[in-house]
């Protein structure tokens, strides 16, 4: 890392000569990886990759550039190069100047979080994985009469990070834990399938008790039966009719349907590279907030989870100290009972919005770092509407359906969709039966006007991987382990089947 | 390069008993404009390399970035051949390869001028138009070079190919683009936009106003085809999945009507997929998957060809589970190069034909469907409402959703376009068949 450093504040001296701003963002990912797809195993012990990104600026033009070959004529060569093609940015006005904000002060120059247990601790990574994959196959076999297949996918990380600016360095060490298990089960003609995923900023702690018998860890356990026992429900699932669907009065999703909903419907909204397009179906891209995108018990958080008050740097798929520009990152609290409250902004767009960056910019591997979320997740603002259990959520719904679980979602301007892994009707406050999976859909800006009542703790830790851009992002979502949202004409749930 | 893969033969061979190699390199120039703001971005020789090590028997996968750092795979092997799982190949595939043509385009810097004045002129066609509120336009000029190098082969199998690929995105939803293995002429392109902003519907149309209830005709666009046979009807051509009896396929069952043809064909040279070899270095063929409405061929890998006792179909690719970069992917069975035979009918006289139907551009989370099934139901992102013939409007955002099962739609198919869309690794038609709103 030094000997970067060395190269690239050597780069920032030369490129400086031309341009009036410029930064090196270089990244490195070390990873352990194994995978079981049907019948096959796939061993990854070791695989490396980095990736080197260069941003200038002058007379408000911006270039930029990915560079293969980190090398001092690598980066000599690419600063040629973005000379050369700043030469065809044609002259920019007062609309179309690219500035980059500063970012936030920081005492720190490097962040770190040590893993618990890591490459380093000379782990055996046979016996690991072929613990790892047996015990899963274990939990899940007992969960059910049926049989089961299951397919898994885990890496662990190491994962730094440099930023070289005209201005500052800081650097990031993190590790990525990360774990995908899916079930499949079939009973004569019917199939059906659930996901469980886990993925936190630990190292193989987050799956094992210790290093020497590889014992699953309680969380990891106790997801995978959860996951595989809903894949034997699904064989007794029914579907519904759209009729029968919008007779319901309630449906209530759990920690990861709202979060995916929640990632889908809003998150994309508040990025503010979409809101400058004009391609939010919330914000105008002139930034006007105080719009309401939800009843007056959401609040939206972007960043960390909250716990007692304060922020936890150890959970959350998406959690990172500093983004990829440098800025420290900062809890985002994008909605406030109800009411647009804040952007995700890089360091573009905070100088565009005349605003501070709140460290929203994030990059895959050398790409240009673009608005993202990290974790999002719903936290409730009225504690009298916020119940211990389901039990309480469910006490007078009359008919109403429980979704949970999602294998993701999309997002356009004015829509988006989340799929749902399982559903269950629920009749006079008591659960009726299993549900097809299927999808739910709803105009974005009203997706969250009805949401009235929650129940459990906040949870974040269901993973995923956020595309926007062509640029694959780890992200946590979540909510209350419970969201009750009361059926409107602005949502659609369709059931498979 | 040759000298470093002559390096890095030297360090695979003295670690490893068999290896094989598959590498990337590619140079990216960009020029793009959002609703008016111009930008020019640039990739140099950016590489990923995904390496397959036998060490007694134990197979073990590696992934580095290029072939330049002959230490970090120095590195990477003292931990690859402690790990791994029991092989069920001997060794790497050599053979004799066709090479194919590299496809060059001279990357002058009056090209890369005028590609810049293509983006400045489309964006004013675009953006004076009444019917686009926010746009992108882009163009990338791409220099890829893929190499595949096993230890018994003698030299590697490579193939250089430069394209230019030209893309416009409107209204957050509707999208034209172009793939170009020549130097684009400026009018060609022009034209080709005005065309399609022209062709945008101007009026919203709400679910409820034209009341279509069942099924109804639908017309596929050529990038859904792609999702719906790569992401739902390829898990049950793959042997991997027959053997393990998730796949709903059987040779020779009657799967669509006579007139479709369905197939993979990696030897296809207008397409930027085609490759002498796959991933596991076996030669490229032609493989027909559904031929005159019959399912003729599962595809396979080496590897799942070998447990089954078959013959590989050269399809064995490095297939990400979900997201990660193809050099962490494993080998797995994948479709290389989609064909689908086209029709007789131009698109334009499908749609004069349809009473009550909708021309389908992009659904929202088609990735979330069941492959396990073959279900899905998603609403629709940009689609364009027939009635009697003529396009009334398009799908009002967020009121619209399909559902239906990919074997069910395909045994439905009312017919294929004349025109085909390329899409760099699949050649398609539009798809008329039936489904439900």
């Amino acid at each position: 890392m030094e000997n970067i450093e060395k190269l690239l504040k050597e780069g920032i001296k030369e490129a400086k000569k031309f341009f009036d701003k410029c930064y090196f963002l270089y990244e490195a990912h070390e990873s352990i990886e194994a995978k079981k797809v049907a019948k096959e195993e796939f061993i990854f012990p070791f695989s490396f990759s980095n990736g080197l990104y260069f941003k200038a600026i002058k007379n408000g033009k911006k270039v930029d550039i990915k560079i293969g070959d980190i090398t001092k004529n690598g980066v000599r060569k690419s600063i040629r190069e973005l000379k050369r093609m700043f030469r065809l940015v044609p002259r920019v006005g007062k609309k179309t100047r690219t500035e980059l904000a500063e970012p936030l002060d920081s005492d720190k120059k490097r962040y770190v979080i040590k893993e618990g247990i890591g490459f380093s601790d000379n782990i055996d990574i046979d016996k690991m994985v072929k613990t790892l994959f047996s015990e899963i196959g274990d939990i899940a076999r007992a969960q059910g009469k049926e049989h089961i297949d299951y397919d898994v996918w885990f890496f662990s990380n190491i994962e730094e990070k440099l930023i070289v600016d005209s201005d500052f360095i800081r650097s990031e060490r993190i590790p990525r834990t990360f774990i995908q298990v899916i079930f499949k089960t079939k009973r004569k003609e019917k199939r059906a399938t659930t996901r469980f995923r886990l993925g936190n900023p630990m190292g193989l702690e987050m799956l094992f008790e210790n290093k020497k018998n590889f014992e699953l860890s309680k969380r990891l356990e106790e997801g995978i039966a959860k996951w595989a026992r809903y894949a034997f429900e699904l064989l007794d699932a029914k579907t519904l009719s759209s009729n029968e669907i919008e007779d319901v009065d309630y449906f209530i999703l759990d920690y990861s349907a709202i979060g995916v909903f929640i990632h889908e419907a809003l998150g994309h909204n508040f990025e503010a590279d979409i809101i400058k397009g004009g391609s939010s179906g919330i914000i105008p891209a002139s930034g006007r907030m105080n719009t309401r995108i939800g009843s007056k018990c959401v609040n939206i958080y972007d960043g960390p989870i909250v716990e007692n008050g304060s922020l936890n740097m150890h959970e959350g798929f998406g959690t990172e100290f500093i983004d990829d520009e440098g800025t420290p990152v900062q809890l985002k609290k994008l909605a406030i009972k109800g009411k647009v409250n804040e952007m995700i902004l890089n360091r573009e767009t905070a100088a565009y919005y005349g605003l501070k960056p709140n460290g929203g910019a994030w990059s895959e591997m050398g790409d240009e770092p673009i608005c993202r979320m990290t974790n999002t997740y719903l936290y409730p603002a009225d504690e009298s509407k916020w119940f211990m259990t389901l039990k309480g959520l469910l006490k007078g719904v009359k008919k109403g359906i429980i979704l949970m679980g999602t294998k993701g979602g999309q997002v356009s301007k004015d829509g988006m969709t989340s799929s749902i892994q399982i559903g269950y009707l629920v009749k006079n406050g008591e659960i009726v039966c299993p549900l097809n999976p299927g999808s739910f859909s709803a105009i974005s800006k009203y997706a969250l006007r009805y949401v009235d009542a929650f129940a459990g703790k906040i949870r974040i830790d269901d993973a995923g991987f956020c595309g926007k851009g062509g640029q694959t992002r780890p992200v946590g979502d979540g909510g209350p382990e419970w969201t009750r949202i009361k059926n409107n004409k602005y949502v659609t749930l369709r059931l498979q089947g | 390069m040759a000298k470093t893969i002559n390096s890095i033969k030297r360090v695979l061979n003295k670690f490893v008993d068999d290896w094989e190699l598959v590498s990337t390199s590619s140079s990216v120039f960009s020029v793009s404009s959002a609703n008016g703001k111009f930008e020019i971005g640039s990739e140099i020789g950016v590489s990923q390399t995904g390496i397959r090590l036998i060490k007694d028997g134990v197979l073990s996968y590696m992934a580095v970035n290029g072939l330049d750092s002959v230490d970090v795979v120095r590195h990477g092997l003292k931990l690859a051949v402690k790990s791994g799982v029991k092989s069920d190949i001997e060794a790497f595939y050599s053979s004799n390869y066709n090479q194919m043509p590299d496809v060059n385009i001279k990357k002058t810097s009056s090209l890369m001028k005028q590609l810049s004045n293509i983006v400045k002129k489309a964006q004013k066609i675009v953006s004076s138009s009444s019917k686009v509120s926010n746009f992108s336009i882009s163009i990338n000029l791409s220099s890829t070079e893929k190499t595949v190098l096993t230890k018994l082969m003698d030299s590697s199998v490579k193939r250089h190919i430069d394209a230019i690929s030209f893309t416009v995105y409107v209204n957050s939803k509707d999208f034209d683009f172009k793939i170009f293995t020549v130097e684009p002429k400026e009018e060609e392109i022009l034209y080709a936009i005005e065309t399609f902003i022209n062709s945008l519907p101007k009026k919203p149309v709400y679910h409820k106003e034209v009341g279509f209830k069942g099924e109804i005709d639908v017309v596929f666009h050529p990038v859904m085809v792609d999702s719906l046979i790569k992401g739902l009807f390829a898990y049950h051509v793959y042997y991997d999945n027959v053997m393990v009896n998730n796949s709903r396929l059987h040779v020779n069952d009657k799967v669509a009507p006579a007139f479709v043809n369905i197939s993979d064909d990696a030897l296809n040279l207008s397409l930027l997929s085609a490759f002498p070899c796959d991933d596991e270095a076996v030669p490229s063929r032609k493989n027909m998957i559904v031929d005159k409405g019959i399912f003729k061929s599962y595809l396979s890998s080496r590897a799942v060809a070998r447990k089954a006792n078959i013959k590989s179909t050269g399809n064995g690719m490095r297939y990400p589970v979900l997201s990660e970069p193809w050099n962490k992917a494993p080998i797995r069975s994948k479709i290389r190069a989609l064909v689908i035979e086209n029709g007789k009918r131009e698109l334009e006289d499908i749609v004069l034909r349809i009473q009550n139907g909708l021309i389908v551009n992009t659904m929202l989370g088609l990735h979330t469907a069941n492959p396990l099934t073959g279900d899905f139901a998603n609403p629709l992102l940009s689609a364009y409402i027939v009635v009697d013939g003529e396009i009334i409007g398009y799908a009002a955002p967020g009121t619209w959703m399909i559902k239906g099962n990919i074997f069910d739609i395909l045994k439905d198919t009312q017919g294929f376009s004349k025109e085909r869309l390329n899409l760099g690794s699949s050649l398609l038609p539009y798809w008329h068949t039936r489904i439900k709103v």
